[in-house]
């Protein structure tokens, strides 16, 4: 009977640490915002422009009205460097690619600073697996995007050092994440 | 005989002393499990109550699972707790606490059948409970995992299934891959938010609690066939209603904007309600 007793108080602190330790964490829950909101993509489109390479306004590609591919060529260059940000959740990565006129391209998928010649679903869900395992100080995910040149003026390989950048995990504190 | 009879009336009076019974402290571990993980699943909420509004509103089905299988585990007396109910309990507790997405689903499904398998004694409610809680955690991993695994092939499969049924009211609905185009350029994309799957994953499961409300216990092998009977007529009505939804969303623009974001999101989910409800009735009336 008294060793039950003690069973019932450290089963009873266990859950009492739970909750408070729950709860604590839960005011650093809902920071992890999308990050594929405009202003991610701008951040890309600078990059890409400081390399040298220049927003091709002519090309237009939108999904329910918004913009989800950038155009960008270089002057004397008439080929063509599409880039897509692929949702953050992984629903439409297969789906959205081919409808957006890159069929005719070869497409490839930057994720964690490589190029893949599909999109690395296992490698994407063990990533966020260890980023959501760890507390309070976490590791985000890898960016993943869609890449198609036309053309051959080197324009992805002009660019592959701004788009790896953007691709690589951010580690960032739940408090303050601005990603 | 008589050591027997003493034996019980002893437990029997224990009962009622116990601060935190073995069954209590099951029903907290599958409530701080699932808090935190619908909780933390909550992308854009700034505070903890917010946290916790969002995850209730956008996961109704499996927090009315949670609660019935908490309530089955809570309505009868247990034994107090012993050494082994703390060891299982671990996982869950632990990850409950230190992580977020579907670590805490996985960290109370070990815990569960850490319980089930090297703490046995759980019977009739409890067992029930046990299992309803068991089947939400696994279900919830698996259609997160394949969430992001893609699962295109059952995506399409998926597809093609609304595709057949919705020709018959619109020939001009042609299935590709995993969206279904409208020649007159309308196109719906199939995510898993929208499948067959993922409404059919959370019905059934709703149907087993509310099925349970009832049969809880020994069911007899006639109410057995007549379960399983209204769970395949469930089935085929939900993969029947969704692929009508889907259909009228493909259709045109409005229809899409009515059923996905209008008034008809929250008809849809009240037909699916009330028809999980209604072959529930049945399964348990008969």
């Amino acid at each position: 009977m008294q060793v039950n007793r003690i069973y019932e108080l450290a089963g009873l602190a266990g859950l009492a640490c739970s909750v408070l330790v729950f709860y604590a964490s839960l005011s650093t829950a809902g920071h992890r915002a999308n990050i594929w909101t405009t202003p991610q993509i701008n951040t890309v489109t600078e990059g890409i422009i400081e390399a040298g390479l220049q927003h091709r306004d002519d090309v237009n590609i939108e999904i329910g009205g918004q913009e989800v591919a950038l155009g960008f060529s270089r002057q004397g260059c008439d080929g063509l460097l599409l880039i897509a940000s692929l949702p953050n959740t992984a629903q439409g990565w297969s789906h959205i690619a081919p409808r957006m006129d890159m069929t005719a391209f070869n497409v490839q998928y930057l994720y964690d600073s490589t190029l893949h010649a599909q999109v690395p679903r296992l490698q994407r869900l063990t990533d966020k697996l260890l980023s959501e395992l760890r507390p309070g100080f976490e590791l985000t995910p890898p960016r993943l995007m869609a890449i198609a040149e036309a053309g051959h003026c080197g324009l992805l390989q002009s660019t592959i050092y701004v788009l790896e950048t953007f691709t690589q995990p951010q580690r960032v504190s739940g408090l303050h994440q601005t990603i | 005989m008589t050591s027997i009879s003493i034996h019980t009336a002893a437990t029997a009076a224990a009962l009622p002393r116990a601060i935190l019974s073995r069954n209590i402290f099951t029903a907290s571990l599958i409530a701080i499990a699932g808090c935190a993980a619908l909780a933390r699943a909550v992308p854009d909420a700034t505070s903890a109550s917010a946290a916790l509004i969002h995850g209730f509103t956008n996961n109704k089905v499996l927090w009315i699972c949670l609660a019935v299988a908490v309530w089955h585990l809570q309505r009868k007396p247990s034994p107090a707790l012993q050494a082994q109910h703390l060891a299982a309990g671990i996982p869950a507790l632990v990850l409950a606490a230190i992580s977020g997405g579907i670590w805490p689903w996985i960290g109370l499904s070990v815990s569960l059948l850490l319980l089930l398998v090297f703490a046995p004694g759980y019977r009739g409610a409890a067992r029930t409970g046990l299992l309803i809680a068991l089947i939400a955690a696994i279900h919830e991993i698996t259609i997160d995992s394949l969430s992001d695994l893609g699962g295109d092939t059952l995506l399409g499969i998926d597809a093609q299934i609304a595709g057949s049924l919705a020709q018959w009211v619109l020939p001009n609905l042609v299935v590709e891959g995993t969206a279904l185009q409208h020649l007159d350029g309308h196109m719906l994309v199939l995510v898993w938010g929208c499948s067959s799957l993922s409404n059919l994953g959370d019905t059934l499961l709703l149907f087993l609690a509310l099925v349970s409300l009832h049969a809880s216990g020994e069911v007899s092998r006639q109410s057995k066939g007549w379960i399983i009977l209204c769970s395949l007529a469930l089935t085929c009505l939900i993969v029947g209603l969704n692929a009508l939804r889907l259909a009228l969303m493909a259709s045109n623009a409005e229809l899409y904007a009515y059923l996905h974001d209008g008034d008809g999101a929250a008809w849809y989910r009240i037909s699916i309600l009330g028809v999980t409800a209604l072959m529930s009735g049945v399964a348990v009336c008969r």
